[in-house]
């Protein structure tokens, strides 16, 4: 047993002198991007109208929405190639968090636990605050008003996003909590009857609850919202002063022009024309 | 007579178990020799040290005057002078019949195609495996197995013949045809040691027999001395038993 | 079923796209999965302790820890290794390389150790050089062991590299979560997707059973 912890041990010690070898930075990141002449910016492209994807097209401009047009702008701002990164919503974070990409642009809301392994930017979006709430059964739309009216209901939400930390604050019973990988995927489950609700991003559960018979989203219920904390966010990698204020004047200016608003229902409509 | 092999203190251990213990026993050219005894004596053992088959833990094998043990690096040319027939025939099975015998002839000798087909289909035809030649291995019989296996070894133009058991494994009906390829091949003056139960066939090639029991050679002689006048126990308890 | 036909109208060059993706991934994965994993096997069988024990760790390292994991592992930690710009279908891809080498370095350890004896046996009385021995016996018989097990591999890695999906490297399950994105259909691209997978593997096993046959005939 000794041996075995011992062994355990030592390959343990290997592999992580393997992971923290030859991070040489000398220059801090937004230098770096400058110097090597493109960005990468990842994200998820499975969360429409902030970042989807447009088979139809090909290569890299497969990928659109408004946090792809901020990407844009924020590289020909830096006079840098833009290169999109598609991932999953986990490997998002941890590509963030590890400091393997330069900004995460992937529909970030804030959590706390989030802004201790990243930095993040001032808020974008703000909505039309139509805010978090659940997607349900078409029978059940009047069902749920209030977290108490869950105590029944199995509760699904994307592991590590914003809707989960509404859960975690503001359901204290449920029958059961799952999470998925993909929001789409809790969707699916409400409607194979495997979860009763799914917390979702209100327009987001709307486009999907449009594609799909029997789905709808809850009349009366909508997480609550702390004001200091809102809007959706960059992701950057802790630490890096520089590129984060760069990123929050891009934002900044962006909001002054309305240009995100504009986005926004643009490629709502974009959206709404990939189904079928 | 010529020595061709020698062997010298020859022992050799599986783990605990000593199958030989210590071996001294000269092999002379054109010599017939007959290994009998019974199961597990270390019979096998001894014949596949003969060329290095097995790896003796002690002792020397001598060929032609030098020590093998001592030129492993040289132990295939060695080897290339030594045919060796098995008990389970051991052809390849991935090589049609010609290819099986002509295969180590090119390949080690460097004897051009032409020759080693014509020099192989010779050698089918001294055993009567002409029309087999371009079959493969699986649709010959276990007679038809063995008597490929013992040209083959015969292509390399070996000096002396090793057999372990050539009969063992075939059914009964096929064991005369093998004996006989053997006969006529001990009565052209090859060298043969030859492992075998078949005790009148022994008697009858054999120009020396030796009985092995228990790692050592107990007994040796001409057949009509081991056969009609046995002296050591064992050879007489043996013999009692399997004639 | 009215959905999935539109959906596949649609949409079918994604899919096929995506099975393309999945075919080449597998392929490219095995192939070189397969010379690593003679490397290993050849260290693995040598009579040097440290080249055994080492390839040893490497295969139970492997076999030991699941896919996922190493995907995760050699998409992080790679490319600070190497300090190199990898994209990150490169680091998939050698992650699965290096996960079926040590899958294939048993199999063709089980394939070569399934050559009988005798027939090694019998190549050395004739005095055959290693080399030869090798060559011309040994491996064209272990060759027959080993290409059905390498073509089931090969069937395993296509349904494996779904879990690459995680890191968009343009498979068949990349595929369907972007055809899932942009509908917001979730069951019907599952289904399309998965009677691809079907099909594909079915016909592959097809084939790797025929060519098993044939490989028995000429023994």
């Amino acid at each position: 047993m000794k041996k075995l912890i011992l062994l355990l041990t030592a390959v343990l010690l290997t592999l992580s002198l393997a992971a923290c070898g030859g991070q040489t930075e000398e220059k801090n990141r937004l230098e770096q991007i400058k110097q090597r002449g493109y960005i990468e910016v990842v994200m998820e492209p499975y969360f429409a109208p902030y970042e989807f994807i447009d088979a139809s097209k090909s290569a890299d401009e497969q990928y659109v929405g408004v946090d792809v047009e901020i990407a844009k702008v924020i590289a020909e701002k830096l006079g840098v190639e833009l290169r999109i990164i598609p991932l999953e919503f986990g490997a998002v974070l941890a590509g963030i968090s590890e400091g393997k990409y330069d900004l995460a642009i992937s529909a970030l809301a804030y959590t706390p636990a989030r802004a201790e392994s990243m930095n993040m930017s001032e808020g974008y979006y703000f909505g039309e605050n139509e805010g978090y709430g659940l997607l349900v059964r078409e029978a059940d739309k009047d069902k749920y008003k209030t977290a108490d009216d869950l105590k029944d209901a199995v509760v699904v939400m994307q592991s590590g996003s914003i809707q989960e930390l509404f859960v975690t604050e503001q359901i204290p019973v449920a029958k059961e909590f799952k999470r998925v990988s993909a929001t789409t995927d809790g969707f699916l489950m409400v409607s194979e009857g495997k979860a009763d609700v799914c917390a979702c991003a209100i327009a987001n559960g709307r486009l999907y609850a449009q594609a799909n018979e029997g789905l709808a989203i809850a009349n009366d219920f909508t997480f609550y919202f702390d004001e200091t904390t809102q809007g959706t966010r960059i992701g950057i990698p802790l630490g890096e002063t520089e590129l984060t204020e760069f990123v929050n004047t891009v934002i900044a200016e962006l909001r002054e022009r309305g240009d995100i608003d504009k986005w926004y229902e643009e490629y709502e409509d974009y959206a709404a024309s990939l189904g079928i | 007579m010529t020595e061709i092999i020698r062997t010298q203190g020859l022992c050799k251990n599986f783990g605990e178990l000593k199958v030989l213990k210590g071996i001294d026993q000269s092999i002379y050219r054109g010599e017939v020799v007959s290994v009998i005894g019974p199961s597990g004596g270390g019979k096998s053992t001894f014949l596949r040290c003969l060329n290095l088959l097995e790896i003796p833990d002690e002792g020397k094998v001598f060929f032609d005057g030098e020590d093998m043990t001592l030129r492993k690096k040289y132990i295939n040319r060695f080897r290339q002078r030594i045919g060796m027939v098995f008990q389970n025939f051991n052809v390849f099975s991935n090589l049609t019949v010609l290819e099986n015998i002509t295969l180590a002839p090119m390949l080690e000798k460097k004897i051009p195609e032409a020759r080693a087909k014509e020099e192989a289909h010779a050698l089918l035809k001294r055993v009567g495996l002409s029309e087999k030649a371009e079959e493969y291995p699986r649709k010959l019989s276990g007679g038809q197995k063995q008597r490929l296996a013992i040209v083959r070894a015969l292509a390399m133009a070996p000096e002396a013949m090793l057999f372990d058991e050539p009969t063992s494994a075939l059914d009964p009906e096929m064991v005369g045809e093998v004996l006989e390829v053997i006969r006529e091949l001990a009565q052209s003056g090859m060298t043969i040691v030859i492992v075998t139960h078949e005790m009148g066939f022994a008697r009858e090639i054999s120009d020396r027999v030796l009985f092995m029991d228990n790692g050592v050679i107990t007994e040796e002689g001409s057949p009509n001395e081991m056969f009609t006048y046995p002296r050591d126990p064992r050879t007489i308890e043996f013999l009692s038993k399997v004639l | 079923m009215e959905k999935i036909i539109k959906i596949w109208v649609k949409y079918y060059y994604v899919f096929l796209n995506g099975l393309w993706g999945t075919l080449w991934m597998a392929g490219v994965t095995v192939m070189c999965g397969t010379v690593l994993g003679m490397v290993i096997a050849f260290l693995r069988m040598s009579r040097f302790a440290p080249a055994k024990m080492l390839s040893s760790c490497y295969i139970e390292l492997l076999r030991g820890t699941p896919v996922l994991l190493q995907l995760y592992f050699f998409w992080l930690v790679l490319p600070k290794i190497i300090n190199m710009d990898f994209s990150d279908t490169a680091c998939v891809v050698i992650a699965l390389i290096i996960n079926s080498s040590a899958y294939i370095s048993e199999i063709i350890r089980a394939g070569i150790s399934a050559v009988d004896t005798g027939q090694w046996e019998a190549a050395k009385s004739l005095g055959l050089s290693s080399f030869n021995m090798l060559r011309k016996i040994i491996v064209p018989q272990a060759v027959k062991n080993i290409l059905p097990a390498l073509c089931n591999q090969f069937i395993a890695m296509v349904k494996e590299t779904s879990l690459a999906s995680i890191f968009f490297v343009g498979e068949l399950t990349t595929s369907y979560k972007s055809v899932q994105s942009m509908t917001y259909l979730a069951l019907q691209p599952l289904i399309i997707s998965g009677v691809i997978y079907f099909v594909v593997t079915f016909i592959l096993s097809r084939v790797v059973s025929l060519v098993e046959r044939r490989l028995t005939v000429s023994d």
